[in-house]
């Protein structure tokens, strides 16, 4: 039982690490628009093929 | 391009097996006769061959190993569109800004339809170095753009064009829009940290539940309450908020008792902390805080949703560029246009000023204002109201009167007055609940002062805690939101969009329904109903070949019904002749045809004639969509009421309005769209269904408005509802499942009551203690919520088959 001294205190403190993780991700407007990255990653291989080309 | 080649299109294919197709859009060569080759490349059309020639030279073919298979392509239209509006200063002013040196600006752009357009949008910088970056939101096809602060934005505009989209300047955040995406920010950031929190102190809580006692105890105990100040300091500071403003305002809202709750809840359970009591709740509150704050963010999202649908930067027609008659050309906005002033009224445009035609002769179509559904010949001297939309040539027109005297700005100025006059309305569910919860407030109120006096303070408080937590509005105040969500984003996948669920709501109970005639229950264009006499190849040879050359919108009709019938040849004519306003002649093989209208008949009557000799006469008219009938049976079947009304004349709308399943003393005809407002006023409670500038008032007066996408975007900012296709079938939808989410919401709160009438009894005698009350209240919660989903998830399933 004496680990939970430590172990909650951990726990607590490396979910808030994930909490301000979020909180900076939303002020950067990433929750904004769900879809447009999501493609913009498919036209990452024509951009990965001009580059090959170069 | 001007290299193109034009050949015919059986002179090419790659074999007798193999379609050709076009390598820009990939659609079958041939379709409009011709093809255009161009190097080893063939195309369906000019504009096809130009976009490809535009995106080789940009280094930009990529953009067809993205495009999915069979996506289309931007409509390459033959139109050269005119962007130079855009470096006007006042246009500069009003739609963009300039940060840190950079211009920003932004388009909403037709015709995006794959990743491809995404990514060539996203290529801007690289073709244009005045463009220094730009940023597509694929779902909203607004393209965020940050220009170098000289770039002429019609050049920006232009390319756009030449890709084969239609841009057009949308006004960028205002500050009401600026400060709502910064709440919504918040918010989330708030359900962030309240799951979390509430996630941790549930799992304290076990411990709890399993029993740990003495020192251990303690600890979580102590833990959870540090867990729980950020819900209690930061994640509830919105219901302190509202109900601070709602006490102040006096009323009441769901708001005050989840103070009351949290209030009494915290307090409570830090002084048990304190004093070593076992007993807290915060693993109840914070679930709790987290639920709601979840339900609204939903319900937030929903609605903006709706919302952004709503706003599809159609530009406002006050807001139409328009070209002064001048050795200058200038270009203006029209609500800029003073008295005196003589500018050109181009083809398709809608006025929105009121003046006189000075010179020209045009076919004006005025359905807005009056509902005739003819359009009207107008010539030179003759006044133009506003709303009416020119259907054939520019013309030059005189403003008499600007556009904040015209009508137009009155319907503007009358609707802003009706939006800000909406009364927020009470569904049944909040007004139930809100009684609930006061119930629930006297009766604890009464229990802490019998306890008090009793000296069992610490008991009363319990079973007051219990009472609280046990009735949480969850059960009534969460379910119908949900239901209502569900069925807006539904009906919105559909294309229906509901504005607020409170109009759903109604659209269940309201019984009269009244229905605009033009447009609405017709297609709001003649058509062919008729075609009496001759209709051999020879007559139809003739009228195709005479009316491809005219202008006036029965001709289109004409030719698209010749069309239909299959291989029709265009002969030669010769000496062709248009009478406006009356017809068209000329000689076909030495015979002279003449098409031209009976200005006799009171219908809209079209005589075909061959030297002289009546062959056929065609009726036009404007006919009823084919569901109207069912519709209107199937509305009268469920109880309703329906009316119509109109502004044509008496004997149209009699044929129409039966033929459509209404009665005689349900048709009302020749009505000004005043009329139509004091009439919606007397049927009130009444349901307006409408498209036409002149219904913009009825709308807005009904309690419901329900617009279609035929009308303009007055109508839209009018109605409550509106749906973006003009199929009939999209009313049955949206009524049907008006009376699911009602009969849903009926059921809940049914079941809402019967549960805290067993529960409340039960609190208050100390019969439930609060841990039990916190066990039971979330799985009541949860029972409901989920026969809500399934049920309505069902029926959804159910009604689209």
């Amino acid at each position: 039982m004496n680990a939970l001294y430590i172990m909650i205190p951990i726990s607590v403190l490396l979910g808030s690490v994930f909490i301000a993780i979020f909180i900076l991700a939303a002020k950067d407007d990433q929750f904004e628009d769900l879809t447009t990255p999501a493609y913009r990653i498919l036209t990452d291989d024509i951009n990965e093929i001009e580059r090959g080309n170069e | 391009m001007k290299e193109g080649i034009l050949i015919t299109s059986d002179g090419k294919g790659d074999g007798p097996n193999q379609v050709a197709i076009c390598d820009h859009c990939r659609g079958p060569l041939g379709l409009q006769g011709k093809t255009v080759a161009c190097k080893e490349n063939l195309f369906c059309c000019q504009g096809c061959a130009t976009v490809f020639k535009l995106l080789g030279k940009l280094d930009l073919s990529q953009y067809y190993l993205l495009k999915e298979e069979g996506a289309p392509v931007g409509e390459t239209d033959q139109f050269q569109q005119n962007y130079s509006y855009l470096n006007n200063q006042e246009i500069k002013d009003q739609y963009t800004q300039i940060k840190e040196g950079r211009r920003f600006v932004q388009f909403y752009i037709e015709g995006i339809h794959c990743i491809a357009c995404l990514w060539l949008m996203e290529r801007l910088p690289e073709v244009m170095p005045q463009v220094l970056q730009s940023h597509l939101i694929f779902d909203q096809k607004v393209l965020s753009l940050w220009l170098d602060k000289d770039c002429p934005l019609s050049e920006v505009a232009h390319l756009l064009h030449q890709f084969g989209y239609r841009p057009k300047i949308i006004e960028s955040l205002d500050e009401g829009k600026k400060y709502k995406k910064k709440e919504n920010k918040v918010h989330l950031t708030r359900l962030a940290v309240a799951g979390f929190c509430a996630g941790n102190i549930m799992l304290m809580a076990i411990s709890h539940y399993a029993g740990v006692m003495g020192f251990w105890r303690h600890y979580f105990n102590w833990a959870s309450l540090l867990l729980f100040l950020p819900i209690l300091f930061y994640a509830s500071i919105p219901f302190f908020k509202n109900s601070y403003y709602d006490i102040k305002k006096g009323h009441f809202s769901l708001d005050i008792p989840i103070v009351f709750a949290l209030t009494l809840g915290s307090g409570l359970s830090i002084y048990h902390v304190i004093t070593k009591n076992p007993l807290i709740y915060f693993d109840t509150l914070s679930i709790f805080v987290f639920l709601i704050l979840a339900s609204r963010y939903y319900l937030m999202r929903v609605q903006e949703y709706a919302e952004q649908l709503n706003n599809q930067a159609n530009p406002l027609i006050q807001n139409e560029i328009v070209t002064l008659v001048g050795d200058q050309k200038k270009e203006v906005i029209i609500q800029s246009l003073l008295p005196g002033d003589q500018f050109y009224f181009m083809k398709g445009h809608t006025l929105a000023i009121e003046g006189h035609i000075v010179a020209g002769q045009a076919y004006i179509d005025n359905s807005f204002m009056t509902g005739e559904s003819r359009p009207l010949f107008m010539e030179e001297g003759e006044i133009l109201h506003s709303g009416c939309r020119n259907l054939t040539k520019d013309i030059i027109v005189e403003v008499d009167r600007p556009f904040d005297q015209s009508q137009i700005h009155h319907f503007y100025q009358k609707l802003k007055g009706d939006w800000l006059s909406e009364n927020y309305y009470l569904g049944k569910s909040e007004k139930i609940s809100t009684l609930i919860l006061a119930a629930v407030g006297i009766v604890s109120i009464a229990a802490l002062i019998f306890h008090l006096f009793n000296g069992t303070l610490g008991l009363g408080l319990n079973s007051i805690l219990a009472l609280l937590v046990i009735t949480c509005p969850c059960v009534i105040g969460l379910g119908t939101p949900l239901i209502l969500n569900f069925a807006m984003t539904n009906l919105a996948k559909q294309g229906i969009i509901v504005k607020s669920g409170n109009h759903l709501r109604q659209l269940g109970k309201i019984q009269n329904i009244v229905f605009d005639k033009t447009g609405t229950l017709t297609h709001g264009r003649p058509l062919l109903k008729k075609w009496v006499g001759e209709q051999t190849e020879d007559v139809l040879q003739a009228v195709y070949s005479l009316e491809t050359l005219s202008s006036h919108p029965y001709a289109r009709v004409m030719v698209q019904y010749i069309e239909k019938r299959g291989d029709i040849r265009l002969n030669d004519v010769q000496s062709f002749h248009e009478k406006l306003g009356i017809g068209v002649q000329g000689m076909i093989d030495g015979n002279l045809w003449s098409i031209e209208k009976d200005t006799e008949s009171v219908e809209s009557v079209v005589c075909i004639k061959k030297n002289g000799v009546l062959l056929a006469q065609l009726f036009f008219a404007d006919i009823q969509k084919e569901s109207a009938l069912e519709l209107i049976t199937w509305l009268k079947s469920q109880g309703k009421k329906v009316f119509l009304l109109t502004g044509d004349k008496e004997k149209c709308a009699l044929e129409i309005g039966k033929s459509c399943g209404f009665k005689e003393d349900e048709i009302f005809a020749e009505m000004m769209p005043q009329e139509k407002a004091w009439k919606i006023g007397e049927l009130s409670p009444a349901i307006m269904i409408g498209d036409g500038m002149n219904d913009s008032l009825a709308l807005s007066q009904a309690e419901i408005g329900i617009a279609f996408n035929g009308g303009i975007d007055l109508n839209k900012k009018a109605a409550d509802i509106f749906m973006q296709e003009s199929q009939l079938s999209g009313l049955k939808e949206l009524f049907s499942v008006a009376h699911q989410t009602n009969s849903l919401t009926l059921r809940n709160i049914g079941i809402g009551l019967v549960y805290n009438m067993i529960a409340i009894p039960l609190a208050i005698t100390g019969g439930i203690d609060p841990l039990k009350a916190a066990i039971i209240m979330p799985v009541i919660s949860l029972f409901i919520l989920a026969s809500t989903f399934f049920s309505f998830n069902g029926n959804f399933k159910g009604a689209k088959r």
